[in-house]
């Protein structure tokens, strides 16, 4: 099962959060501190998986952007692993070549769109034109 | 979001999300997601606006509803809505369907209860035409499954046709990891599985489902010989892979397969070690763990050898420490089974405490190594007992110890501890004696210091009278010491001035404190120990200068024994100690007066030191006729103890058995059927007597008390899985038997009035208004505020039922040889006032009249402050406060009364009085009559306040 997954950037800030499973705000910023850091000292020949408490954390480098997925211990690593791929490549097509301000600036998007691809800890949809849907409706109403 | 609190604008987002604009709403929405959680109060105001959401003709809208829920779901929400949510599983959109899927999940986790109703519905969907949402069901079934396989054996066939026939690798995961939980509970399922496993291992160019298939295989200890050497030889190549995340994976599967079938894995031990030396700390933690189970009798000096040399390696204390860890817990496996050579674990030991990690966890660890192995280990004693002396004397302890966290000084307990009571090893008593005078012992944890502070005084009596020391312990382990006696006092350096000069020091000298420095430590055991210390010096002296010559050394003269673990659980612990002292001792003296008793009373102060061995040189028979009386005395005790409840198994109840008794576990299990419900007595007479059979599975909880203590431990496992109980006990809710066909639907909750979030503030403004104006004053929204409050009671009452049902449960268990007995509450409402009182804004007085039928036991008091937790928060509720009250409850079991303080912090206080008096047996409160009591509160009780 999927608990969160995160999208920091190399600094250290969290861009997008998105939990599963409600924690408190204090743990949440104490976990997300501490699962930063273990991501942030890793290299780059090293595997890209960590156990950090009772998670396993997989993450994925792209640039400057860490996109980190923690699940329980019974989650296939590499499935996740590809999916933290094509939740990049769904925001890649709707933001043509993504990055960091798109989604400090688009929060409430890239929060739908992760909305649409992930819920209750499972992968919901991996086809991007299906997970691009809705997103794609909201911004024709409000063009209107 | 992002880590800021956002829980300050929850009414904003409510009125958000009622916007009409789609792309405001959605926005509402998601920040609701995002932020609301059970302890938001607005959760409460949203069932409405999701209800609407979820019935709007708008796809994107009803999906927009259905995410938002799945975030937020509690244990309300998933009650009103689950009906409406379980209708869009027939919904033509798959994207909806697949979200319905995913959403009922998150309210199974909540809402127990509709699981059971709820299920044929997603099973359905297995077949569901859209590949999509048959994934969404395979993953809601494989989450519930891994829980609970039992309940879903029934599903292997469909499971089994679905393998075979979709391509999609991630439901193709998922199916495998559904195989996986099932396995186990089904033998035969793993041989069907072995041909189409094998078939995708070998075919697969998907590394995430081989994978998934070589764990699942691997995990299976009854697979047969061909695929387990197949899924061995599989993994072995992922190790060897230059890609470190499939060497991850494939450690880990190694791992796994270690649990099942250890013996596969010699073969690849070499490039399991060979990963020790990896540049990862996650693939070298994984093959740590893997190296425990590989180590023989040849192997292990290399391996840990090869470890030690990791940690020198490596500069991150975590990693250190782990390793630390590892290299003990190999060592020690199977009660030292690998370990040939002690003199060399010894020599490790000391080079893990010599290494440079700054933060040292195990200290605790290694402190119980030293102590086991030179205890029982003879032949290393000596050279044991100048390791851990040299340990005293070793600067490098203190220094690195400063960090509080560090626990390396933890050793230092040990090693005073092995170098006093074995004394005469020590190569230099004078130097051990005077580092442990120095000023930097005060710095150790207060225990350590009490330990190295005994330690004086046993070396301090040694150097005085070595013979006399000698003489005591060999008399005590007659035949064994023999040999060791030679070499002993061979190398005796110091003289017991020299060690008096250490222990008082003269005034003038700086640089020495002596024993007088511990006497201001606020520890109280330092404090004691150095006070009584003193003081038998001292009066050990004065009678040497008297001329008498009692050897110091008969404080201590027996050896202290190893005992065997657990083996203090064996001895009965005896309950009401008075009477069996009374009972025993007169026996005692019965039998054995003739040796011991006159013995004592002797004048010989030799003799007066030797009384004391007496008593254990009694014969083994004697011991057992002892221990014998003990526990008949203690049985006879408990047999007249008025508050022991005998258990119906004997066994359980020896004394013997304690120790390695599991406590054993609750078996929670709800109605499964809405009839129970019902508060029929029927119903109740059968899960009694299903109770009373399953009785010794019982816990604590709900449990008989079989024993005082099995009492006692369980409750201690309780206190240890407290963490994890609130999770696991949903879990086991929703462990119910799928397969029977189920008559009970889901539960329909008419919408009620709630307040929306527009006629809040609307109420809220009149209310306001209406304070301006004076209080009494009935207007429309007060009527309409009552009503909506009694179809939210009559809501919160069916969860009241249920609650009350389970406590009810809970006490007939607890008695099973009683006629079963009913609990019913009724309340009414004898008196309500209200006071004014400056300072204080408001002050409510009810006096309510609480009628309870059955006696008045422990879980009543739970059942009352229940109720009325839930009966206070309508009011608060009701009261527009839209904080939660303090409740205290106070009941005084024997007295009917019970009163109840509420505190909120707008600072209304209600007090309640309640009487509680017994009713004739027979006579039932139906909740019918309850709720027309109920409303009479809100007719005479509430309205009178306006």
């Amino acid at each position: 099962m999927i608990h969160f997954l995160l999208l920091v950037n190399k600094q250290g800030q969290t861009r997008l959060a998105q939990y599963a499973n409600y924690m408190e705000l204090s743990k949440r910023v104490t976990l997300e501190g501490e699962v930063v850091r273990k991501c942030l000292q890793r290299k780059d020949n090293e595997c890209s998986f960590i156990e950090h408490l009772q998670f396993k954390l997989i993450y994925r480098r792209y640039a400057s952007l860490f996109f980190i997925v923690g699940v329980d211990g019974d989650e296939n690593e590499l499935a996740i692993l590809e999916f933290i791929h094509v939740v990049v490549e769904t925001l890649d097509r709707y933001f043509q070549n993504v990055c960091e301000l798109d989604v400090m600036f688009n929060l409430e998007k890239a929060h739908f769109m992760v909305e649409e691809m992930f819920a209750n800890g499972s992968i919901v949809e991996t086809n991007k034109v299906n997970s691009l849907q809705s997103l794609l409706l909201v911004d024709k109403l409000s063009k209107k | 979001m992002i880590g800021y609190n956002m829980e300050y604008g929850a009414f904003t987002i409510v009125e958000v999300m009622s916007s009409e604009d789609f792309s405001q709403k959605r926005i509402g929405f998601l920040a609701c997601a995002q932020c609301f959680h059970e302890k938001v109060e607005m959760v409460q105001m949203i069932p409405n606006l999701l209800r609407n959401a979820l019935n709007s003709q708008n796809v994107w809208e009803q999906g927009l509803a259905l995410s938002c829920l799945s975030n937020i779901c509690t244990a309300e929400l998933g009650e009103i809505l689950v009906s409406e949510v379980a209708n869009l599983l027939s919904n033509q959109r798959s994207y909806l369907r697949k979200k319905t899927l995913l959403t009922l999940f998150k309210i199974f986790l909540q809402y127990p209860a509709a699981l059971r109703p709820a299920f044929p519905r997603i099973k359905e969907k297995l077949d569901d035409p859209d590949p999509s949402v048959t994934a969404a069901a395979v993953n809601v079934i494989c989450e519930l499954a891994r829980r609970n396989p039992k309940n879903y054996l029934g599903m292997a066939p469909v499971f089994f046709k679905l393998f075979s026939n979709i391509t999609n690798n991630w439901t193709l995961i998922k199916i495998v990891k559904v195989f996986g939980a099932l396995a186990p509970e089904e033998p035969r399922l793993l041989k069907k599985l072995a041909e189409p496993l094998s078939h995708c291992i070998n075919t697969t160019p998907a590394k995430s489902l081989l994978y998934e298939a070589l764990q699942t295989v691997a995990s299976n200890s009854k697979t047969d010989s061909a695929l387990m050497a197949l899924t061995v030889e599989k993994l072995k190549q992922m190790v060897e892979d230059p890609d470190q995340n499939l060497k991850y994976l494939g450690l880990k599967g190694m791992g796994s397969v270690m649990k099942s079938n250890p013996a596969l894995l010699s073969s690849s031990k070499d490039i399991i070690i060979d990963c020790l030396g990896d540049e990862d700390v996650t693939i070298r933690l994984r093959a740590l763990d893997l190296v425990g189970g590989l180590v023989s009798k040849r192997s292990i000096a290399s391996v840990i050898s090869r470890m030690i040399g990791q940690m020198e390696a490596r500069d991150d204390d975590d990693y250190r420490n782990t390793i630390v860890k590892y290299i003990i817990e190999i060592c020690s496996q199977q009660d030292y089974a690998f370990i040939t050579n002690f003199e060399w674990y010894l020599r490790v030991l000391m080079d893990l405490t010599q290494s440079s990690i700054n933060h040292f966890e195990y200290g605790e660890l290694i402190n119980r190594e030293f102590m086991n192995v030179i205890t029982r280990v003879k032949a290393v004693r000596a050279f044991g007992v100048k390791c851990v002396s040299s340990l005293i004397c070793n600067p490098l302890i203190y220094q690195r110890s400063e960090d509080q966290k560090s626990t390396l000084n933890r050793v230092l307990a040990s090693a005073c501890y092995l170098s006093s009571e074995y004394v005469r090893d020590v190569p230099s008593k004078l130097s051990v004696v005077s580092s442990l005078m120095k000023r930097r012992v005060l710095s150790l944890p207060g225990d350590i210091q009490a330990v190295a502070l005994q330690a004086v005084l046993k070396i301090y009596s040694y150097v005085c009278n070595p013979e006399a020391f000698k003489a005591g312990i060999a008399n005590d382990s007659d035949d064994s010491d023999d040999e060791d006696s030679e070499h002993v006092a061979d190398n005796d350096d110091c003289t017991a001035e020299q060690l008096h000069g250490e222990i008082f020091p003269d005034a003038d000298d700086e640089n020495k404190s002596g024993i007088k420095m511990f006497l201001s430590s606020c520890d109280v055991d330092v404090y004691e120990h150095s006070a009584s210390i003193l003081a038998l010096l001292e009066l050990h002296k004065e009678l040497v200068d008297e001329g008498s010559d009692i050897p110091l050394c008969t404080v201590f003269s027996q050896e202290l024994l190893p005992v065997a673990k657990g083996a203090q659980l064996q001895v009965p612990q005896i309950d009401l100690l008075d009477e069996v002292i009374m009972d025993y001792v007169p026996q005692l003296s019965d039998d054995d007066d003739t040796t011991t008793m006159e013995s004592s009373y002797s004048d010989s102060s030799d003799e007066w030191a030797a009384s004391f061995k007496k008593p254990k040189r009694m014969s083994k028979a004697q011991l057992r006729e002892m221990e014998e009386k003990e526990r008949v005395a203690a049985e006879l005790a408990r047999k007249n103890n008025p508050h022991y409840l005998p258990t119906s198994e004997p066994s359980a109840a020896s004394p013997g058995n304690y120790s390695d008794d599991q406590p054993p576990i609750e078996e929670l299990k709800i109605p499964s059927s809405q009839e129970d419900f019902n508060l029929g007595t029927r119903g109740f007479k059968e899960k009694k007597s299903k109770k009373s059979k399953k009785s010794h599975k019982m816990m604590t909880g709900g449990a008989a008390p079989e024993g005082y203590k099995k009492e006692k431990t369980s409750k201690q496992s309780k206190k240890e899985e407290n963490d994890d109980d609130e999770h696991d006990s949903i879990w086991k809710q929703l462990d119910v038997d799928l397969s029977k066909p189920t008559r009970e639907s889901l539960p329909t909750v008419k919408p009620y009035e709630r307040m929306e979030a527009s006629d809040f503030l609307s109420k809220e403004k009149k209310e306001k208004k209406r304070k301006k104006k004076g209080k009494k004053g009935e207007d429309s929204s007060e009527g309409e505020s009552e009503k909506e409050k009694k179809s939210k009671k009559d809501k919160k009452k069916k969860r009241k039922k249920k609650d009350k049902l389970d406590s009810t449960e809970e006490e007939e268990s607890e008695q099973p040889q009683d006629t079963p007995e009913e609990v019913a509450i009724s309340v009414s409402v004898e008196d309500c006032q209200r006071k004014k009182k400056k300072g204080r804004p408001n002050f409510l007085l009810f006096n309510l009249k609480i009628v309870i039928t059955n006696n008045s036991k422990g879980t009543l008091r739970v059942c009352i402050s229940l109720f009325f937790i839930s009966l206070f928060r309508n009011i608060m509720e009701w009261l527009s406060l839209s904080h939660r009250p303090h409740i205290l409850v106070n009941a005084f079991p024997p007295s009917p009364y019970c009163t109840c303080l509420i505190l909120s912090p707008k600072l209304l206080v209600l007090h309640f009085l309640i009487s509680v008096s017994s009713l004739p047996e027979g006579k039932y409160v139906t909740f019918s009559e309850f709720k027309d009591q109920r409303s009479a509160i809100d007719d005479s009780g509430f309205s009178s306040i306006g």
